[in-house]
């Protein structure tokens, strides 16, 4: 669980940050009040931790290539992410919801794969000063 | 307790020498640290039977239940279990880095990026070894990155 939190706290960050301020925007530029807003971020703050928590399971299993871990990854959490949402009453299944929702997790996913990259390349690059150090 | 540091490149392997008025727990812990890098492992290589010194292991390897220790050019099999030899190895320059691995950090040279968060890691024998994003901890704990 320790493992879980420290590889994952700054990515479910982004992630809620980004929902919650989308959902934010969206129901001013609407002039729709978000009604029962606390209830909602705590779902959010619940669904984004389920999927995250998958995401890290997924990472322990054998895939053959970067695409195939992704290709699992994405379609796992979509599937599991649209059935709990539909459950907890985030959103009624409809074409467009999906669609929309859809889209949103799909760009969440590629900037926080991006972010992760790079802080990963950071931390070969460090590792490999560390190294030369030591020489 | 004063340090001094004397580079001989004629001497085959590094000789400490340790001057002391007193013998404390400092000039123990000194000791513990240097005997600790002295320790040896059997490995069985052509039913011959070897005593390897941990600083000439580059890495340990499990396959199939079998521990491998590999030298710069010679692999010899190891009776333990991998887990057995990590214990041996604990306070020492050994690490694990995956589910089966635990390299020697002293002869790591460099590491590249690969897909899916993991590292490979270069080897100053030219051998590359993989290191998990699992046990990224492991290494920058090693090296004091935070």
């Amino acid at each position: 669980m320790k493992n879980f939190f420290s590889e994952n706290l700054s990515s479910m960050t982004f992630v809620f940050s980004s929902i919650v301020l989308l959902n934010a925007l969206l129901s001013f530029s609407q002039s729709v009040p978000w009604e029962n807003a606390s209830l909602s971020i705590l779902k959010m703050a619940g669904l984004v931790l389920v999927l995250f928590f998958l995401g890290y399971v997924g990472s322990y299993l054998p895939f053959h290539s970067a695409s195939a871990y992704h290709i699992f990854n994405i379609t796992i959490q979509l599937i599991a992410g649209f059935a709990l949402a539909s459950l907890l009453g985030m959103f009624s299944i409809n074409v467009e919801n999906l669609i929309v929702n859809g889209f949103v997790y799909i760009l969440l996913y590629y900037l926080t794969y991006r972010i992760r990259k790079h802080r990963f390349n950071q931390l070969a690059q460090a590792i490999n000063e560390h190294l030369g150090k030591r020489e | 307790m004063k340090l001094n540091l004397q580079e001989d490149k004629s001497l085959k392997e590094a000789i400490i020498d340790i001057t002391y008025n007193v013998f404390d727990r400092r000039i123990q812990r000194v000791i513990e640290i240097v005997e600790t890098n002295n320790i040896q492992l059997k490995g069985e290589k052509d039913g011959h039977i070897h005593l390897i010194n941990s600083q000439d292991i580059y890495y340990i390897e499990s396959v199939d239940n079998s521990s491998f220790l590999y030298t710069e050019l010679e692999v010899f099999e190891a009776k333990e279990k991998l887990y057995v030899l990590e214990n041996k190895l604990e306070e020492t320059s050994f690490i694990r880095i995956n589910k089966s691995t635990i390299l020697n950090m002293d002869y790591l040279d460099s590491v590249s990026p690969l897909p899916n968060y993991r590292l490979e890691a270069n080897l100053k024998n030219g051998e590359k070894v993989i290191i998990s994003r699992h046990y990224m901890k492991n290494v920058k704990q090693y090296l004091k990155i935070s």
